[in-house]
């Protein structure tokens, strides 16, 4: 057991919890609402944070099918696509498909759940361990990918955070 | 190598990005609000050293350098500012602080910050720490770094989307 291991895993508890009290009761309105023409909406946000955990860690390090493919997530969403965000065009995430904000919620708690495993299964020795990813960069340190994940998936909640702030305002 | 190079890797990232963030932009940038509501860059990047130097130095049981290196006197503040609760009138004031102050600070939590994950052993995140500002009780070492992973990388979104709404896409 390694308790920096305990320490991750709290990171991402903690980012995901808050991601579910930033969502509660926005409208459909307020989920796909841009404060400018070059700026993401709340849902595509959502989405894309599921994604971005679900291939780094199931896919990635778990070396395993994404919950993505396996669950068939891309007729319960509604979001035909097979990439994870990256990369996008404002025009895609203006026309994002996703209206069922609950269904990604959905997806990310299954993604969640078979990420702590394979979290879980992994040792100290591990961390220096290399994946193969398949944006071609060439071999990266599980060590890397990990901290990575939180600091990449906290800053997008940050970015809902705020959004959500402009929209209801302090508080709201 | 092992799970807590996993934490100092996260740590050094967030504060890498931070710093390109940063790069470039100018007074009154650092100092825009999307609305009269919203924090400006300016101001989330001194919460952030704040809130790094606040708990690092609850790991520690130490006041932080905040105030024993007396900080909040060169940044013109109280010891007690860190930003958490920040009426809108706190956060308009916050705009008299430099850029550059606030990262020689944000530097030097930062080096104290490194010493202190190098020198924690699993026994020490498994520990409980006695709240310094919220009153009685406490929390489990692994919490605080994981929270301090979760809350800093946060703000770092926060002064990327802003800077976002400023420069446009790829700014």
């Amino acid at each position: 057991m390694s308790s920096f291991r305990d320490a991750i895993k709290s990171a991402m508890a903690e980012y995901l919890n808050e991601l579910k009290q930033k969502l509660d009761g926005l409208t459909e309105a307020e989920l796909t609402w841009q404060p400018s023409l070059d700026t993401n909406t709340i849902i595509w946000l959502a989405w894309h944070m599921a994604r971005v955990e679900d291939n780094w860690i199931n896919g990635v390090v778990g070396e395993g099918a994404t919950i993505w493919e396996s669950g068939d997530w891309q007729s319960r969403t509604g979001v035909a696509d097979e990439g994870n965000g990256w990369g996008q065009t404002m025009d895609q995430v203006r026309v994002f498909p996703g209206r069922d904000i609950n269904s990604i919620v959905a997806y990310y708690d299954a993604v969640r759940e078979a990420g702590f495993k394979v979290i879980d299964s992994l040792t100290d020795a591990d961390m220096d361990t290399t994946r193969e990813q398949t944006r071609n960069r060439g071999p990266i340190e599980i060590l890397w990918i990990l901290g990575h994940v939180v600091v990449e998936e906290s800053q997008h909640l940050g970015q809902i955070a705020l959004i959500r702030g402009m929209i209801r305002g302090l508080n709201g | 190598m092992g799970f807590k190079d996993v934490v100092r890797g996260n740590l050094v990232e967030y504060y890498e990005v931070l710093k390109r963030k940063l790069e470039g932009l100018t007074d009154e940038e650092l100092r825009w609000q999307p609305d009269p509501q919203s924090n400006h860059i300016l101001w989330t990047v001194w919460h952030m050293s704040r809130v790094e130097d606040t708990w690092i130095s609850t790991l520690q049981g130490l006041p932080g350098i905040w105030v024993s290196d007396e900080w909040h006197e060169r940044l013109g503040m109280t010891m007690d500012r860190h930003g958490r609760g920040d009426s809108l009138d706190e956060v308009e004031a916050s705009k008299a602080l430099e850029i550059a102050d606030v990262m020689e600070y944000y530097d030097a939590v930062r080096e104290v910050t490194l010493d202190h994950i190098d020198s924690m052993t699993e026994e020490d995140v498994d520990r409980e720490y006695p709240f310094i500002y919220r009153g009685e009780g406490s929390d489990k070492g692994a919490w605080i770094l994981g929270h301090l992973m979760a809350e800093e990388s946060q703000h770092l979104g926060q002064v990327s989307y802003i800077r976002g709404m400023i420069r446009g896409f790829d700014g």
